[in-house]
């Protein structure tokens, strides 16, 4: 019984100890008030990093909640790509707008509105204002793939499907 | 991760397609479907730099890290040859 006592509060010590090390951080974070998610019948909760060297962010990665789109944001290589980079990295929750049509439809104000919303946001809250017009690497997940294809206007810069990920660095209009 | 494929002249036909989803021998008509607006796009956007990547081998709804280096390196080779140099960064607009 006594054995049995020790191996559990060894495991939960050990997961203690783990835990911490997979956990990401995220500095910042804002509803975006031009948003109700269908899903949680709520506004989505926007979450900001930026690397803690950064003096001047470059540009800004930017994920909506799929699938796939948290784990890569928060996986320590990329993490430390965008430190080199000097990039910032966006990840909502839930998504703002699956498609990115910018004009607005019965359920969206249009992309253009809500997306500004939430990096205006964040760009004060942080205090990094360049934010707001740093250029944006839209990344997307399977049937969020769609989102980096339409987000414009703006010049395109580069288009990049990889299985069913696109991202997209552009220059902000 | 195998066989990152960049595209050249060809990246319009159907050879480009085959080559892209030929590793498991029957993928050509699961892939093809969703690849058709990369190619309408790059119809349209001839200029468009342009990749694709097949990461045969894994499911949907994981990744690699392999797969997320290659993210990596591929947006710092974006940011690169498309953005300011950083020491020009306070001096730059978009």
């Amino acid at each position: 019984m006594y054995s049995r006592a020790l191996r559990i509060g060894w495991l939960l010590v050990g997961l203690c100890v783990a835990w911490p090390a997979h956990a990401q951080v995220w500095q910042w974070s804002t509803s975006v008030p031009t948003v109700v998610s269908s899903e949680t019948k709520d506004h989505p909760q926007a979450f900001l990093w930026i690397p803690d060297n950064c003096r001047y962010v470059r540009g800004v990665v930017v994920g909506q909640h799929n699938m796939l789109e948290e784990g890569i944001f928060e996986h320590p290589d990329f993490r430390n790509t965008m430190r080199e980079l000097g990039f910032a990295i966006v990840w909502v929750t839930p998504m703002i707008n699956q498609t990115f049509d910018w004009n607005s439809t019965a359920t969206t104000k249009g992309a253009d509105i809500e997306f500004r919303d939430m990096m205006n946001r964040l760009a004060d809250l942080s205090g990094y204002s360049e934010l707001a017009i740093a250029p944006v690497v839209p990344l997307g997940h399977s049937a969020l793939a769609s989102y980096p294809w339409n987000l414009r206007p703006g010049t395109l810069a580069v288009r990049w499907p990889s299985s069913r990920f696109t991202a997209t660095p552009r220059k902000r209009s | 991760m195998v066989d990152p494929i960049q595209t050249g002249s060809d990246r319009r036909t159907g050879a480009h397609h085959r080559r892209c989803t030929g590793a498991d021998g029957d993928g050509g008509i699961r892939l093809g479907r969703p690849l058709a607006p990369a190619f309408a796009y790059v119809d349209k956007h001839p200029k468009t730099p342009f990749s694709l990547l097949a990461d045969a081998g894994r499911g949907h709804f994981d990744f690699s890290d392999a797969m997320v280096r290659y993210l990596g390196l591929y947006i710092r080779k974006a940011a690169q040859y498309r953005l300011p140099n950083p020491s020009n960064q306070s001096i730059q607009s978009y």
